[in-house]
């Protein structure tokens, strides 16, 4: 087992790779937690999430959260604990106009963000700038400001992320109102990281529904205008994106993949895969 | 003799101060120094193993050259350490994330790591 803490000023990165840990109560600091291979289990506000490969999770500071391994295979993870004050002045550096940081850089009133907490792909920006900062860290570099730039990155890629999967996805529900609009896609959030942390069983729709606290037609319809998809096609998209990982990172035969990723038969995966990436899983591969 | 690795020819005006400046500022590495008649050459190891050619001419290019880099963060931060006046900060673009700086000839670089966002 490795257990990594670096401090970065008053964050902080912790690099873990184990079969077996268990983390109770983490609360106090925003956080970015991805999974570079396995799996690891969540509990946040009653809520039960499994973070698999090549995704990230973000709390926020005032939510609790425990976070557990326990894998037959050896798990590697990273988690980005950011300090309150950093996230503040990052948002108020961004939100407020460029007159006003120069007349009042240091705002006191200025008040911590609140995020919906969701489940997301590491990919893009993200993932390239935090492959970096863990090569960094392993390589045991200690320089706070340059690995503080990271951290900024991490946080300007993650406004990214947030802006386009939930402020767009937010305006895209047909409401009037500002605040149901917030509150459905809060709670499409809740039923998409429960996709997200179950894509590998059999899920049926009655259970997503009524995890969201909505009706299943209601569920349907928000569901298909935030995301202009329906659930079903998601939940295939996930599997899909995890299929490439194992094609990608293991020698697993295809039929164990097939079973892994929880779809039926390899003859209709086969197919899924051709339509959705015009390759094979075996020309992938 | 590996013929993968490309050269880059940068003209300058100023081949020591160039010198000076990538080595210590950019973090190149120098590989050797060529003597072609009536000219001073330099050679650089770039990050991606390709070499940076400086070499003494009365004019610049016009147009910005671009450099290849693996992490264009940590170049940012180095180049913003030793207080290389003209740096811009890190654009994200569709083929990777870049900084722009000049040397202290004029010639205006582009510093790009190359990302490929197919499956990442």
């Amino acid at each position: 087992m490795k257990y990594q803490r670096t401090l970065v000023n008053k964050n902080e990165v912790i690099i873990e790779s184990a079969y077996d840990s268990f983390h109770p109560e983490i609360s106090g600091r925003y956080a970015i937690d991805m999974i570079f291979s396995g799996s690891a289990d969540y509990t946040a506000s009653n809520r039960n999430l499994t973070l698999f490969s090549e995704n990230f999770i973000f709390f926020n500071q005032e939510t609790s959260y425990t976070k557990r391994i326990n894998s037959p295979s050896k798990v590697r993870s990273m988690s980005v604990l950011f300090d309150p004050d950093f996230v503040s002045d990052f948002d108020y550096s961004r939100r407020a106009k460029d007159s006003i940081l120069l007349d009042d850089p240091e705002n006191n009133r200025k008040e911590a963000p609140v995020f919906v907490e969701a489940i997301y792909p590491l990919q893009g920006n993200m993932k390239f700038n935090m492959l970096h900062l863990k090569k960094h860290i392993d390589e045991g570099s200690t320089d706070a400001l340059m690995l503080s730039s990271y951290l900024e990155h991490c946080l300007i890629n993650y406004y990214e992320i947030y802006h386009s999967e939930v402020i767009n996805r937010e305006a895209s529900l047909k409401f009037l109102s500002h605040t149901t609009k917030s509150e459905i896609l809060r709670r499409l959030s809740i039923a998409r990281d429960y996709i997200i942390s179950n894509y590998n069983k059999n899920i049926c729709l009655e259970d997503i529904a009524r995890i969201a606290c909505l009706s299943v037609n209601h569920f349907l319809r928000t569901f298909k205008q935030a995301y202009q998809q329906s659930p079903h096609q998601f939940l295939t998209s996930i599997r899909l994106q995890q299929a490439k990982y194992f094609l990608r990172n293991t020698d697993y035969p295809i039929n164990e993949i097939v079973d892994i990723v929880g779809f039926e038969c390899p003859s209709s995966f086969i197919r899924l895969f051709r339509n959705s990436f015009q390759v094979t899983p075996g020309q992938y591969r | 003799m590996d013929l993968e690795q490309k050269y880059k020819v940068v003209y300058v005006t100023d081949i020591r101060s160039s010198l000076d400046f990538f080595m210590n500022k950019v973090g190149l590495k120098k590989q050797e120094e060529l003597n072609i008649p009536g000219r001073d050459c330099a050679v650089l190891k770039m990050f991606n193993g390709d070499f940076l050619m400086l070499l003494q001419n009365e004019e610049l290019e016009p147009a910005p050259v671009v450099l290849y880099t693996d992490d264009c963060l940590r170049d940012h931060y180095r180049l913003k350490e030793g207080e290389v006046q003209g740096l811009t900060e890190p654009v994200y673009r569709a083929d990777g994330v870049a900084i722009e700086f000049p040397d202290p000839c004029g010639n205006r670089f582009v510093l790009l790591e190359e990302r490929d966002y197919t499956d990442a």
